[in-house]
């Protein structure tokens, strides 16, 4: 997964090795994936909302 | 996403995946990459030639990261000095062996601490590179095991002077062994593991290191229980858990001096 934020680079790769998940782990794998997205989504929201990553415009 | 097409559905995979994630976030792309019967590490060496950001992170399937884990990591490469951060992985508890394993298996427990800092080891299912860094330093398995490609390169970045770092504000919660034939099959491999490790680095594969891991998870459960909030009453139930696992372990060890070849096929994790 690559996350961009203002310019055409993306900043980050997310790189998740997927492993044969068994029917008791897919509750892990989801929420993995819930949380995840959220995160990203505030990572590539507006200016700032990362501190420490200068992000150019 | 990688994947290993040889023992999974690249369509179940997908469904999997599009089934848990409603949108993908702006400025985002999501990708499944096959992994063709490739080994964890080399699906990892994939993911690098696969990613295209300043920074690549790795993450496994079956891990969770806590709020907070993406931000402490890249926020970490505001320092110049930081070429590889990892996170802090804990074991999560729900049960006896659970609890029983998060103080004495080879994770940490969870550090409630925000703190970044050098750091000598780390493991691959939390950790992130600067892309230049990943792209020089590839995971390299040492030839007969199943784990502990990370091991070495940390040892190989700290060697070569890099800025191998740890953001304690970075955490994800690992699963523990998923039954006692996981258990099993985790401890006689990790036995294998650091003799074979041992061997390579000239660490000494000492026969008695079973048991000094041994008395040391001993001593972490007694000294650490109410951290994950093990009862004084499961602390004997949790000291024969840990003698099981490294009973395993050292059988392990012992499989891989006296049958190497039988240790190195069925060992796998």
């Amino acid at each position: 997964m690559s996350t961009t934020a203002r310019s055409a680079e993306p900043v980050v790769s997310i790189v998740i090795e997927w492993e044969n998940i068994q029917l008791a782990e897919a509750d892990r794998c989801s929420a993995m994936l819930t949380e995840l997205m959220r995160q990203i989504e505030a990572y590539s929201g507006p200016p700032g909302t990362v501190p420490g990553i200068s992000r150019s415009s | 996403m990688i994947f290993d097409d040889h023992r999974i559905s690249a369509t179940g995979v997908r469904e999997f995946v599009t089934s848990c994630v409603s949108a993908i976030p702006d400025r985002s792309e999501l990708r499944f990459v096959a992994g063709s019967g490739r080994s964890y590490y080399e699906q990892k060496n994939l993911g690098v030639a696969e990613a295209r950001g300043r920074f690549v992170l790795f993450l496994d399937s079956d891990v969770i990261p806590e709020p907070g884990w993406l931000q402490g990591l890249l926020g970490s490469f505001a320092d110049p000095a930081v070429e590889v951060v990892c996170g802090n992985c804990y074991l999560d508890t729900g049960d006896l062996v659970s609890k029983s394993l998060a103080l004495a298996w080879f994770f940490p427990l969870r550090d409630t601490r925000r703190v970044l800092g050098r750091q000598s080891s780390f493991f691959a299912n939390n950790v992130a590179f600067r892309r230049d860094i990943a792209v020089r330093y590839p995971f390299v398995l040492l030839e007969g095991t199943s784990r502990g490609a990370c091991r070495l390169l940390a040892r190989r970045l700290t060697a070569d002077g890099r800025g191998l770092f740890v953001n304690t504000a970075a955490r994800v919660s690992h699963p523990a062994p998923n039954g006692m034939r996981h258990l099993l099959l985790r401890g006689l491999a990790q036995g294998r593991d650091n003799l074979l490790f041992d061997r390579a680095t000239g660490g000494g594969a000492s026969v008695g290191r079973a048991l000094r891991m041994q008395a040391r998870a001993w001593k972490r459960i007694v000294r650490y229980r109410r951290r994950v909030a093990l009862g004084a009453l499961e602390v004997p139930a949790a000291l024969a858990i840990a003698s099981f696992y490294y009973a395993c372990y050292a059988a392990g060890d012992a499989a891989a001096r006296v049958a190497p070849g039988w240790a190195r096929r069925h060992l796998r994790v």
